[in-house]
């Protein structure tokens, strides 16, 4: 039994149980068009359910634990949090912002949280910003918001 | 070297900022005093981008500021028009709105719609293309009326066309209703694939334009039965017309210009001018009849009496098949 | 009409043009540079220089446009051997040979090869489309509705055998084709999974799927697994051009994967990415060096930058011939011929046999020119090892962002980037790997929407796709290809051992 493998197989149960749910709604049968459109969804959420039971009793009782769990170091754990967050921040400025604030904010706190000098990150950050917003509007021109 | 590269990222700067500079001071005066920005519901290359294009580079000659087109496409142009509609109406930012507007309007299923009549306030209607039946090259029948009781004899026939989401669908649909047949429609995922189902021989006929089905017409691969125009096309002339044939059968796909709604009268004064002006100059009208579009043009009035003859239509239509939305029932 | 012989001399006149030539050197660099930077890809490039190319004529247009495709499908292959992240989608296959190889510190050698290869690949796909296009034309002709349904199903059956873990493999595959139904149902018109935005009403765009899952993903499970400080790599780029003894040793690989690509490449929405994966999958079930594919094998590369190259020219087969797009690029390619009056198709051979003529050879010099600057610039692709990672990053999410945004100009499409993004990072954490995903993806629409109007079409009878001869053999094909690994591993020396005795 291997804890990760089993934790996987329970989720993709999970999932195609979560996504029956927002398929109920589709009509299976279309009178004109032969097959409805919730056939092929209903098809691969019966392939999902079956293939993530097989995982899981496969994991549970034929799979013996003889690798050991890969060492996670969690030092790098806080980082990777804080960069996700970021893309999200990074997301919404995007659409409200525009391209060039939220480029630049999101170059510099990325690379400062990712510990590039902050002197040079913000000097790096205003290079590449200016140099994409050169290229992709004024070359190509790209609508960026 | 820092101090290169620090010179560089000044001048870098100081260029940004006078470009932007630059373009805030011009923002007085009468409209349009900047750039006017249309949404394009379809993507870069296709029909309605490479037209809405032109007519733009003839609009920008007459306002004397830039016209820029945008791609966004989605949703059968629904994702343009859903962006266009919560603008602000001082005509700054215009969008191209379809046929299949009226048909997301009144169709069962559909989540999510704008209603053209309430909510857009309409330029100029600037093209409308005809829908034609293609069939074999080898086919026993020549015009409509032979299909039509070819149709007759022989029942489950398949004919191509886009999903029911689509305009051309509802064209077969108008035509069975019209002359009482019963047809099988197939769902294709574009005129090009349908057109060579028909070549191919897994398809009795689909419904193409006739400048769709030009290249394998001229092949004998397939051949236009007819198209549903009022008058033959200029750069087609050897496609009949189903009026000519008896049948008096009449569908365009068209294409318009509008804002949202509560654009004030004296900028959409300038604008219909903007959109007429270009419509009849030589080079869209050049372009348009090398191409093969349709061409149409109908002012804010006329084209608000078509709007809504248009509404009607899909209404019935969608009524009869019995796919029209709960709330119109 | 245009002949046989003239296919290649006619449009020379047409191509022998300062501009012409200039703007395809032009091309080809921006392709391999857009192809080789994780984020931007081929589509992208053609959707923001389409509006460009509106101004010029048409061999000025086609020799941006036509060189640009090509040399994109390569320089994918360079952001999938260095970063694990391919430029584009059809470079997915790339990186399961090609960034062990890097990694090995083959990262030289994996180029050279891939470079060569996909010229090799293209030039083959590019002869074929000038001289014998009205031949496959008729062909493509023949091949309808069941014929699209078989090649998707002989691609959702190699899918499993280019995951290592085959269970979780299908479990990814699975979830592909059904993210694939998200949006309007192109047969009913019934809007799924859609929840009122319109921007879902088109599906997901396949641009921000997976430059999420390969780009987004592959970066946040870097900064997890902890950065390497300072230089990255300080590997020497060398085996550049590979030995001739060497090249002939790939000869059965490459030959295979061309006659795959060219076959997969032109039928109508399948287009490169589908022939890469096709030909991987047969490398790995087939070729000699199977067992080590995936661990960093040439073979891997050949037979994935062979057959998606060999797509190129096959895909642009329907395009001209009949008017038919393969794919999302030749769509774009589409709308540029018919903007400059040239409605492609049987027709345009005999008005135009010229401009024609001057296509194919602006495809063959398109993939001369990649080759050439490909061998000369790789070094200084390589450079990107060199920039330590905590500034690579941060830049190619930006480049990531735009390249999402600049295909639709949707701020929609950034949000799935993100979600992808995640997703393909949680995908990285339980080992499961995202190519079958991402081909699920793509191979769904045209598995549901084929079989529904195939029975459509046929009335409900499910045995016309054996009938089809076609389609049969494809799906015989594809079912023995399944069952094959049971067959494989049987062990036949016991059975040998059995009837013969022992030695």
């Amino acid at each position: 039994m291997r804890i990760r493998e089993v934790i996987t197989g329970f989720c993709t149960i999970l999932i195609a149980g979560f996504l029956w749910l927002l398929s109920r709604n589709i009509p299976l049968q279309d009178l004109k068009a032969g097959l409805g459109p919730a056939f092929f969804p209903y098809l691969l959420l019966i392939a999902l359910t079956v293939l993530g039971i097989i995982y899981l009793i496969f994991n549970l009782f034929f799979i013996k634990d003889i690798h050991k769990e890969r060492k996670v170091n969690h030092r790098y754990y806080w980082v990777t949090i804080a960069i996700s967050g970021l893309l999200i921040v990074y997301a919404i400025l995007f659409k409200y912002a525009g391209f060039i604030i939220s480029t630049f904010l999101f170059l510099v706190f990325s690379m400062i949280i990712l510990k590039v000098k902050w002197l040079s990150a913000i000097f790096i950050s205003i290079l590449a910003t200016s140099g994409l917003y050169l290229i992709f509007i004024t070359v190509f021109k790209v609508p960026l918001p | 070297m820092r101090k290169i590269f620090l010179l560089i990222l000044m001048s870098f700067l100081l260029f940004t900022f006078l470009f932007v500079n630059a373009q805030e001071l011009k923002a007085q005066g009468n409209f349009p005093t900047k750039e006017i920005t249309i949404l394009c519901g379809f993507s870069a290359g296709g029909g309605t981008d490479v037209l809405t294009r032109k007519l733009a580079q003839n609009m920008e000659i007459f306002l004397g500021e830039p016209v820029l087109v945008v791609n966004r496409p989605g949703g059968g142009g629904l994702v343009s028009m859903k962006e266009l509609v919560v603008e602000k109406p001082d005509g700054y930012t215009l969008g191209v709105l379809l046929g299949n507007q009226f048909l997301q309007k009144y169709l069962a299923d559909e989540v999510s719609w704008i209603d053209p009549l309430e909510e857009v306030t309409l330029i100029g209607v600037f093209n409308a293309d005809a829908w034609g039946i293609a069939v074999q090259a080898d086919a026993p029948y020549d015009t409509l009326p032979e299909f039509i009781d070819y149709v007759k004899e022989n029942p489950n026939i398949k004919v191509g066309a886009g999903s029911p989401g689509s305009v051309y669908y509802w064209a077969w649909e108008a035509l069975m209703d019209m002359v009482d047949i019963q047809l099988n429609i197939v769902p294709y995922e574009g005129t090009s694939l349908a057109l060579k189902a028909v070549a191919g021989g897994e398809l009795t006929a689909c419904g193409a334009g006739a400048p769709e089905a030009d290249s394998l017409v001229r092949s004998d691969l397939v051949k236009m039965l007819g198209i549903s125009a009022e008058n033959r096309l200029a750069a087609y002339p050897d496609v009949p017309t189903f009026m000519e044939q008896g049948v008096d059968f009449v569908w365009n796909t068209w294409r318009s210009i509008v804002g949202p709604a509560g654009i004030p009268e004296e900028v959409s004064n300038i604008l219909v001018d903007a959109v007429r002006e270009a419509f009849y100059s030589e080079d869209y009208q050049n372009f348009v009849d090398t191409q093969g579009f349709g061409a149409l043009y109908l002012g804010p009035e006329d084209g608000m009496d078509f709007y809504r003859s248009q509404d009607t239509l899909f209404k019935s239509l969608m009524k009869n098949a019995g796919k029209i939305r709960e709330e119109y029932k | 009409m245009l002949e046989l012989s003239d296919s290649l001399t006619l449009g020379l006149p047409l191509v022998m043009n300062a501009s012409v030539l200039i703007l395809a050197v032009l091309g080809s660099l921006l392709g391999i540079l857009i192809g080789a930077i994780p984020g931007l890809s081929g589509t992208m490039a053609m959707a923001i220089l389409i509006p460009l190319t509106y101004s010029m004529n048409p061999q000025q247009a086609f020799s941006l446009l036509l060189t640009t495709y090509v040399a994109a499908c390569y320089g994918g292959s360079l952001g999938a051997i260095l970063l694990n992240m391919p430029g584009t989608g059809a470079a997915i296959m790339t990186t399961l040979d090609g960034y062990p190889m890097c990694k090995r510190g083959e990262a030289g050698k994996a180029i050279g090869i891939c470079c060569i290869f996909s010229f090799f690949g293209g030039f083959i796909s590019a002869l074929f489309l000038a001289f014998f296009s009205p031949i496959l034309a008729r062909w493509a002709l023949e091949l309808g509705t069941y014929e699209y349904f078989a090649v998707a199903i002989l691609g959702l059956a190699v899918i499993s055998y280019i995951s290592p873990d085959i269970l979780k493999g299908l479990i990814a595959a699975a979830f592909g084709l059904w993210l694939s139904s998200i949006g309007t149902d192109s047969i009913s018109s019934f809007p799924r999974y859609i929840f009122g935005k319109p921007e879902l009403m088109s599906g997901l765009s396949f641009i921000p799927v997976m430059i999420g899952l390969f780009g987004i993903g592959e970066i946040l499970s870097s900064i997890d697994k902890g950065l390497s400080r300072g230089k990255y790599s300080s590997q020497k780029i060398t085996g550049l051009i590979p030995k001739l003894s060497f090249l002939l040793t790939q000869v059965s690989t490459a030959i295979r994967s061309v006659i795959i690509g060219i076959f997969i490449g032109i039928i109508p929405a399948s287009g490169p990415t589908i022939a890469s994966v096709v030909s991987y999958g047969m490398e790995k079930r087939i070729g000699r060096k199977r067992d080590i594919m995936g661990t960093g094998a040439p073979e891997g590369l050949v037979a994935a930058e062979t057959a998606n190259n060999a797509g190129t020219g096959a895909a642009i087969v329907p395009l001209i011939t009949l008017g038919i797009p393969g794919d999302a690029v030749t769509a774009v390619l589409l709308g540029a011929l018919l903007l400059h009056g040239l409605r492609p198709g049987p027709a345009l051979f005999i008005d135009k046999p010229d401009v024609v003529s001057s296509f194919f050879i602006l495809l063959l010099l398109g993939n001369f020119l990649f080759l050439i600057f490909g061998l000369l610039g790789s070094r200084f692709f390589v450079l990107a090892l060199r920039v330590p990672q905590h500034i690579l990053f941060p830049i190619v999410v930006a480049f990531c962002f735009i390249g999402s945004y600049a295909v639709n100009n949707s701020t929609f499409d950034i949000i799935i980037l993100i979600v992808f993004g995640f997703i393909g990072y949680i995908m990285k954490k339980i080992d499961m790997s995202a190519a079958p995903l991402v081909l699920g993806f793509v191979l769904g629409p045209i598995v549901e929407s084929n079989l529904r109007r195939a029975l459509v079409l046929s009335d409900g009878n499910i045995l016309v796709f054996f009938t089809r001869p076609i389609s049969g053999v494809i799906i015989v094909l594809s079912i023995l290809l399944l069952l094959s690994p049971a067959i494989l591993r049987f062990d036949y020396s016991k059975l040998k051992r059995r009837i013969v005795g022992n030695k």
